[in-house]
């Protein structure tokens, strides 16, 4: 040491040691090594792509009237049995479409966390539990459900008939006339297993031509809504832009991700093994997991009763769905997507679905009833992957993070999945006169 | 502090930093990824492309049949219907009442597929198999089970789905 020493000279001697103390306080890390042909391939599969699958059944989701009937009934409250509950109440535009609740909250509490609406379209089934096959069946479901608008599909379609009519005419065609209330009670809706409820004996009480005339106006306002939502897509975040950079031959990527951030997606192709379920342009396989994750509590911090079927009651009720792909208020004949399903598919116990990780730092709380406030108790969950599943069995792939996953790192790249909110004209109601 | 004591501690500061969350570099034939990373990370460059037109087949585990099984290898968690060829090991063609049962599982994550397909005959010893979908990428292992009255034999046939293709306009 001292031979090599003394011959270099002081002032090399001290740059490499300033270097090195340097080197130790800006954090010690530096970049892992370009990006292999096999790494590369990877990202690039997680690259947003504009092409959005075709709609399921509507044959108006890419009408622009339809969507802008369908925006105006999104951030309407008045559908709703309060008339303080719009769609928009638990997916904010703001809030990058989600409403920043453990669980989302309607005219009553419900029992799980809101999805964003970014990007809904490009899941083949839909809800946490998959229980739905199309965005635009999806919507039917709040509108009916006690805990969210607390609405009924008369009460829906007397509003459509008194404030909606020309626009939804200009679209659908002509409406019943429901100005005739005696073949169109102002209340009523199919409620099961309960003959006695007031809504379900106005809904039997009605001839079945004018029940399905209703429940033809009630799947054009799910198709409405549909093609709004289908304006709602995340758009390229740093992420994109700097794999398409890394791709062009740029080596840095533009200097679109820190080397934090470059690290965690490194760590997240790899070691962490989150693309095995976090994959494709929407960091999701569309599929359905069973985490073993633990009770949740709801936001005064008591503990949620009952456990969570998940997927296994959601397979099941998509199969049933009176307004599902193949149905008579569907346009599609052809549904392999239900066709195929296979509800009793073991690995469906307890599992819901992989949510996007487009604008995950925008949207917490995380996981199906929002057991993790923030990013880094996510990251804490999966590093120690605490107690069993309630139900069924964790996912077996799933192991620990690896202590050498710097979870800083981990949440640089997801805060690189930001990207700006859809254009500010489908951010709120239509400004212009429908 | 003397020169020597500079060039001590650099070295020292140098070292200190191989041990964070990077792993350490690895030998020169991963290509400096970190040798980590290429052990879990999944093992996409060997994977066929999005696209490519597959045929893989050989003799059933018993001996009996001859088995080709073609389909284009489709993005992940797409539905797509391979079609399986079945002749008699010595060649003579498969009689018609012969069935055949396709299936896909990832034995290192202790599960298959979450549809249920549904496979017809196109032709004595021909056969399509609908609503095969392989949701995750990785490696899985198609089972062709051929029954002809009460024999069946079988062949495994491992697979490697890539992931997602990069989309045409991902890189403009």
């Amino acid at each position: 040491m001292n031979s090599t020493a003394r011959r270099l000279p002081r002032m090399v001697q001290k740059l490499l040691g300033l270097l090195g103390l340097l080197a130790v306080l800006v954090g010690c890390k530096p970049a892992d090594g370009p990006w292999t042909p096999a790494e590369k391939r990877l990202m690039a599969s997680l690259v947003l792509t504009s092409k959005l699958p075709e709609s399921t059944g509507n044959y108006v989701a890419d009408e622009p009237r339809a969507a802008k009937l369908g925006q105006a009934l999104f951030f309407d409250k008045a559908l709703s049995g309060d008339g303080k509950v719009a769609c928009a109440t638990c997916h904010e535009p703001q809030k990058y479409f989600t409403d920043g609740r453990r669980q989302a909250q309607g005219m009553g509490a419900t029992s799980r966390n809101a999805p964003t609406v970014l990007g809904a379209g490009w899941f083949p089934f839909v809800f946490l539990d998959g229980r739905k096959d199309s965005l635009w069946s999806q919507a039917l479901g709040p509108i009916e459900a006690d805990n969210e608008h607390g609405f009924d599909r008369l009460a829906l379609a007397h509003a459509l008939y008194d404030r909606y009519r020309q626009p939804y005419e200009a679209v659908f065609g002509s409406m019943p006339n429901l100005a005739d209330v005696q073949r169109f009670p102002a209340h009523g809706k199919p409620v099961e297993l309960d003959r006695a409820h007031p809504l379900q004996r106005a809904w039997a009480a009605m001839q079945m031509a004018d029940q399905e005339a209703v429940n033809q106006v009630f799947a054009h306002f799910g198709k409405a809504i549909e093609a709004f939502e289908r304006h709602l897509q995340p758009q390229p975040a740093p992420f994109d832009h700097y794999v398409k950079a890394v791709l062009a031959g740029n080596t840095n990527g533009g200097g679109q991700l820190d080397p934090a951030a470059q690290r965690g997606l490194r760590a997240f192709m790899g070691r962490a093994g989150c693309v095995n379920c976090h994959n494709g342009p929407l960091l999701s396989d569309r599929g359905f997991h069973n985490l073993g994750l633990p009770g949740a509590k709801d936001d005064k911090g008591q503990m949620l009763t009952g456990i969570d079927g998940g997927r296994t009651m959601g397979a099941g009720k998509v199969k049933l769905d009176p307004f599902r792909c193949g149905q008579a208020h569907s346009d599609a004949k052809e549904c392999d997507e239900l066709r195929f399903l296979d509800p009793r598919f073991a690995d469906f116990v307890g599992a819901f679905k992989t949510p996007s990780l487009r604008n995950v730092a925008m949207t917490a709380p995380y996981f199906h009833a929002g057991q993790a406030q923030n990013l880094r108790e996510v990251l804490d969950f999966y590093r120690t992957l605490p107690g069993r599943a309630q139900l069924g069995h964790r996912e077996f792939t799933l192991q620990p993070l690896p202590g050498s996953v710097d979870a800083d790192d981990m949440i640089a790249f997801l805060n690189s999945l930001t990207g700006p909110l859809p254009a500010v004209e489908w951010l709120g109601p239509p400004k212009d006169r429908l | 502090m003397k020169g020597s004591h500079f060039l001590l501690l650099g070295i020292i500061a140098f070292a200190a930093c191989g041990k964070p969350a990077v792993p350490a570099p690895a030998p020169a034939n991963t290509g400096g990824v970190p040798a980590a990373a290429v052990v879990a990370a999944p093992a996409v460059a060997t994977a066929p492309a999005v696209g490519t037109a597959m045929e893989l087949g050989g003799t059933s585990k018993a001996g009996k049949y001859k088995i080709t099984f073609s389909f284009n290898v489709e993005n992940m968690g797409a539905l797509f219907a391979p079609v399986t060829r079945v002749q008699h090991f010595d060649g003579s063609p498969l009689p018609a009442d012969a069935t055949v049962v396709v299936d896909a599982t990832m034995p290192a994550h202790h599960h298959g597929m979450m549809t249920k397909p549904e496979t017809t005959q196109l032709v004595p010893g021909q056969f399509r198999t609908q609503g095969m979908r392989l949701h995750m990428q990785g490696n899985w292992v198609f089972s062709v089970q051929v029954r002809e009255g009460d024999q069946t034999d079988s062949l495994d046939l491992p697979f490697e789905q890539p992931p997602e293709a990069l989309p045409a306009d991902a890189a403009k």
